[in-house]
């Protein structure tokens, strides 16, 4: 079996990450004991290793990467906003799945992206080589991610939304967004900092790309002392 | 000669075969996320390189910032210099002030096939001339000279290097002064 093959069905079967990487180790132990003349154990002796794409795939961390990071703001004003996203395993009973990789992105509190050149209702932008709003966490030993943020704005046609990608070693799980009540969404536009771009009128409802899946992509949000609170759970 | 004021732009292409710990933890890394955000593009792995997905899936062209963004801590530690683009007497690297990524071609089943560049721009330099085949630069340090003279830079003319903006400076004559 090749590796990638070899991981996709540990992560089919819901084996959480860590169990991917001691078996990745593991392998790795036996491949070097085969490769030094070692006494490794006589069924991985006899059986060739499975050649693959080379690289360390199941040790990268995302280690260089500038959106490996929990504040995700970058200065840019905006009612705060923390984002705990957990990660559940259907084929575990939703239970918890660890080091799994978080991205999300989302736009400012006008309705810009980082990364584009883009056009929204203060004129053309470009946010090229910028990454606010943008970050990536890998989920610990309850599945959950944690990123601090400001709340986001819309652009038109729009409901207000999260994207989120999940990553479980380099294979891509799910690419998902996520929604937040309108009513939370209607007392934020009504603040100082949102009234200028004022209410999104492309509510949940109305949005031909999430309505129908609100049922698994509407976030609880909460409002604690002027800081607001997203929790979701996303499963896989 | 007019003077003026120009800014450099450098093509630093990373391969397979490239060496150095920078070059190579950024081809590794890259190639790593390039197979990780193109399956956003290619659920069903119909292509197998950057050409095809661009061709049929237009949107992968976001593929070059979405993977430029594993290796900005690397570009973030490099101290804003240009890695191997140094002045004639090889001491000083050229800054730069921006960057961005740009994935030349890929291949999913294939690392060799794997080429990006990073293009360095470096902020606004004043230009005095050409001589032989380097540039006369004016250099930012001044606090050595104290005779009235400028202090100056070469650097070689080099493939990768281009002038990427240029403004006219007015020449000071000892009337204007």
């Amino acid at each position: 079996m090749e590796r990638k093959n070899f991981l996709r069905s540990l992560a089919m079967t819901a084996i959480s990450a860590p169990v991917l990487l001691e078996a990745c180790k593991k392998d790795s132990k036996e491949t070097d004991a085969l490769l030094a003349g070692g006494t490794a154990k006589t069924e991985a002796a006899c059986i060739p290793t499975d050649p693959d794409m080379a690289g360390p795939y199941p040790l990268y961390g995302s280690r260089g990467s500038a959106i490996n990071r929990v504040n995700i703001a970058d200065n840019k004003p905006g009612i705060p906003l923390n984002i705990d996203i957990t990660v559940q395993s259907v084929y575990r009973g939703c239970a918890p799945v660890t080091n799994a990789r978080v991205d999300i992105w989302h736009c400012d509190k006008d309705g810009y992206y980082s990364g584009y050149v883009n056009d929204g209702y203060l004129g053309v932008q470009n946010n090229q080589g910028r990454l606010f709003g943008r970050g990536l966490q890998y989920t610990n030993s309850v599945g959950k991610v944690h990123f601090a943020s400001i709340y986001p704005g819309w652009y038109p046609g729009r409901c207000t939304h999260l994207h989120a990608q999940i990553f479980i070693g380099t294979t891509l799980y799910l690419t998902t967004q996520i929604a937040f009540p309108d009513a939370i969404n209607a007392a934020v536009y009504n603040t100082s900092q949102y009234i200028a771009h004022g209410q999104n009128p492309t509510t949940n409802y109305l949005d031909s790309i999430i309505s129908d899946s609100l049922a698994t992509e509407l976030a609880t949000v909460t409002n604690s002392g002027g800081v607001y609170n997203l929790s979701h759970v996303i499963k896989i | 000669m007019q003077p003026a004021q120009i800014t450099l732009t450098f093509r630093q292409v990373i391969n397979a075969s490239s060496t150095g710990d920078f070059e190579s933890r950024v081809f590794e890394d890259s190639y790593i996320e390039f197979i990780m955000q193109a399956q956003a593009y290619n659920q069903e792995k119909l292509y197998r390189t950057f050409s095809e997905l661009k061709t049929h899936k237009p949107k992968s062209n976001s593929l070059h910032y979405k993977v430029g963004f594993a290796v900005g801590l690397y570009v973030q530690e490099l101290g804003g210099r240009i890695p191997g683009v140094k002045d004639s007497l090889g001491v000083t690297a050229l800054p730069f002030d921006t960057h961005h990524f740009e994935i030349i071609e890929s291949d999913i089943e294939d690392r060799q096939q794997h080429q990006v560049a990073i293009i360095y721009t470096t902020p606004p330099l004043t230009w005095l001339g050409v001589v032989g085949d380097r540039l006369l630069l004016v250099s930012n340090d001044q606090s050595y000279l104290n005779n009235g003279a400028q202090a100056t830079f070469m650097l070689p003319l080099q493939p990768q290097l281009a002038i990427s903006s240029y403004k006219a400076l007015q020449l000071q004559t000892e009337e204007s002064r």
